[in-house]
């Protein structure tokens, strides 16, 4: 009897540890998708504005730091970052940081009358069949991408952004570029 | 027997190994939408491109399209996509690197479980067997002594018995066994789930985890290669920055132009109490003729950082030519000069001032 107990006392402890081991998911955390995109150069996308004529070249904006991000206003996370974005857009826009952002799978008048309640500050442009999402490997809205002068993307910030994380990133961006050369 | 179950392991092994690798979704007769099948939908719950009704699995599908239109091989339509999303959007986990332990796994399991397995039947089976074979012996003994049998008989008998018994009947799963089995399972659960629980509080998620990408936070930087215009472009997107403001106010200090430094050593002043700006605004003060607010600044400096060489050097030539002051002057020039990494003309200015501080 005394056997049994040793038997189910080692194996139970060593599915136990395995399982441990299991959950500290070696160090990473699943939830953060890292973006392979990272450190490579940004799609060159030509996008029509939403609203009026002509595009952004995001390609010609090689030279500007560049901030794109992905929304729609059925997007409830995007509500509550926009106010985020239009006051970095305004702080940063004489340091040389350029806003974008792509509509994703929305329609353009209901687009249009987010930006009539949250308030437009930068570029809003359109992304028909969603190439550019594709292009940029997006998960799920809101998702932010950071393009240093270079033309490389060199973050992600994936869901609702954080004014912090936004305000460190390009800090640390300008930096970059500023001792780049 | 022991090698008849490995080699029965490894085929069902190969078996496994086959079935995975094989059961592609290459038989589908649309071949977009066999790519679409192997590739996993961004915004779904583990379902495929193919299977999703999802606007971005079909905008997906139609990009597939459009690349097979377009003459890509399947190769390159993959590799289109694992270039945006990473390994993650392809089904399959590739068997390299960390997702090779999937395909391992349930191989090794299923070949152990099989030896457990077999070696319990074997080892029921044999022990019954002896016990029946020591039952016959006591029964032969017993006849032999009443004399029923001779000795040559019985032993006859006894050999036919235990060739009999070698190849017994399988006996079920003895109760005993499904005891352990069940107290083993029981308790790994409950060994689990207190062991994930404990592992999932107890971790920390990741400062800024929502941000993947190259921006870290790396310490100082080099400043050297920056323009003036440039360091300035920064210092006013990012005021409260301080130590990019005082690596721009240093450049300024150092080529002379003290009407551009001052108004960034004030700034940075504002903050806080900077040992560097303390001193250099303390220099640039004795240089505008107000020997008095100098000393203050550069004492102040001191108190900050009293081993600052640049302030206990500016404070000794504001003391001994600015107030007159050469006693107060005389112990700040021995600092200086203990110290290592003075420059040479420094060092000797220092040496004559301290002959001139102590000779009057």
């Amino acid at each position: 009897m005394s056997r049994q107990v040793l038997v189910v006392t080692i194996a139970s402890v060593l599915v136990g540890v395995v399982v441990m081991a299991m959950a500290t998911r070696f160090g990473s955390d699943p939830n953060a998708v890292v973006s392979p995109l990272v450190g490579t150069p940004a799609p060159a996308l030509d996008l029509p504005y939403l609203e009026g004529n002509g595009s952004v070249d995001l390609a010609a904006a090689d030279g500007e730091i560049l901030v794109v991000n992905f929304w729609a206003s059925w997007c409830f996370p995007c509500r509550a970052e926009h106010p985020v974005l239009l006051d970095a857009a305004d702080r940063w826009e004489d340091a040389g940081v350029r806003f974008v952002g792509i509509v994703y799978q929305d329609e353009t008048d209901t687009a249009s009358a987010f930006l009539d309640e949250f308030g437009r500050g930068y570029e809003a442009v359109t992304d028909g069949g969603g190439r550019a999402a594709i292009s940029f490997g997006v998960f799920g809205i809101p998702e932010t991408f950071l393009i240093g002068r270079d033309g490389n993307i060199a973050g992600v910030v994936r869901g609702e952004i954080d004014a912090e994380i936004l305000e460190s990133a390009l800090q640390q961006l300008l930096l970059a570029d500023a001792t780049a050369d | 027997m022991p090698r008849r179950l490995g080699a029965l392991a490894t085929a069902l092994a190969a078996v496994v190994l086959a079935v995975m690798v094989f059961t592609g979704d290459s038989s589908a007769g649309d071949r977009g939408e066999a790519l679409g099948a192997r590739l996993r939908c961004p915004v779904c719950q583990s379902e495929s491109v193919a299977d999703s009704t999802s606007q971005t699995a079909r905008d997906i599908q139609s990009l597939i399209d459009e690349q097979i239109a377009a003459g890509s091989s399947d190769g390159e339509i993959i590799d289109f996509f694992v270039a945006r999303y990473g390994e993650w959007i392809v089904l399959d986990a590739p068997a390299k690197g960390r997702t090779l332990v999937l395909w391992i796994l349930p191989v090794v399991a299923a070949g152990g479980g099989i030896a457990v397995i077999a070696s319990r039947r074997r080892r029921g089976a044999s022990a019954v067997a002896s016990e029946v074979i020591e039952e016959d012996r006591r029964d032969l003994a017993r006849q032999v002594e009443m004399g029923e049998l001779d000795d040559a008989a019985a032993s006859k008998l006894l050999s036919t018995y235990e060739a009999e018994t070698k190849a017994p009947p399988p006996q079920p799963t003895s109760s005993r066994g499904s005891r352990v089995a069940a107290g083993v399972t029981v308790m790994a659960v409950a060994i689990g789930a207190v062991g994930f629980a404990v592992v999932r509080s107890s971790e920390a998620r990741p400062v800024g985890g929502l941000l993947t990408g190259g921006i870290v936070d790396d310490g100082p930087r080099d400043l050297s290669n920056v323009t003036n215009e440039e360091l300035e472009a920064v210092v006013a997107a990012n005021p409260e920055v301080i130590p990019m403001r005082l690596a721009l106010a240093r450049r300024y200090f150092n080529e002379g132009d003290f009407s551009a430094a001052l108004p960034h050593y004030l700034a940075v002043l504002e903050k806080e109490a900077d040992p560097e700006a303390l001193a250099n605004v303390g220099w640039m003060v004795y240089l505008n003729d107000s020997p008095d607010t100098a000393a203050a600044y550069l004492e102040r400096s001191l108190d900050a950082a009293p081993d600052y060489t640049q302030a206990q050097w500016f404070l000794a030539n504001v003391r001994l030519f600015g107030l007159d002051d050469p006693e107060g002057a005389a112990p700040l020039l021995r600092q200086v000069l203990a110290t290592n990494d003075v420059p040479d003309e420094v060092r000797q200015e220092a040496e004559s001032m301290l002959a001139e501080a102590t000779a009057s």
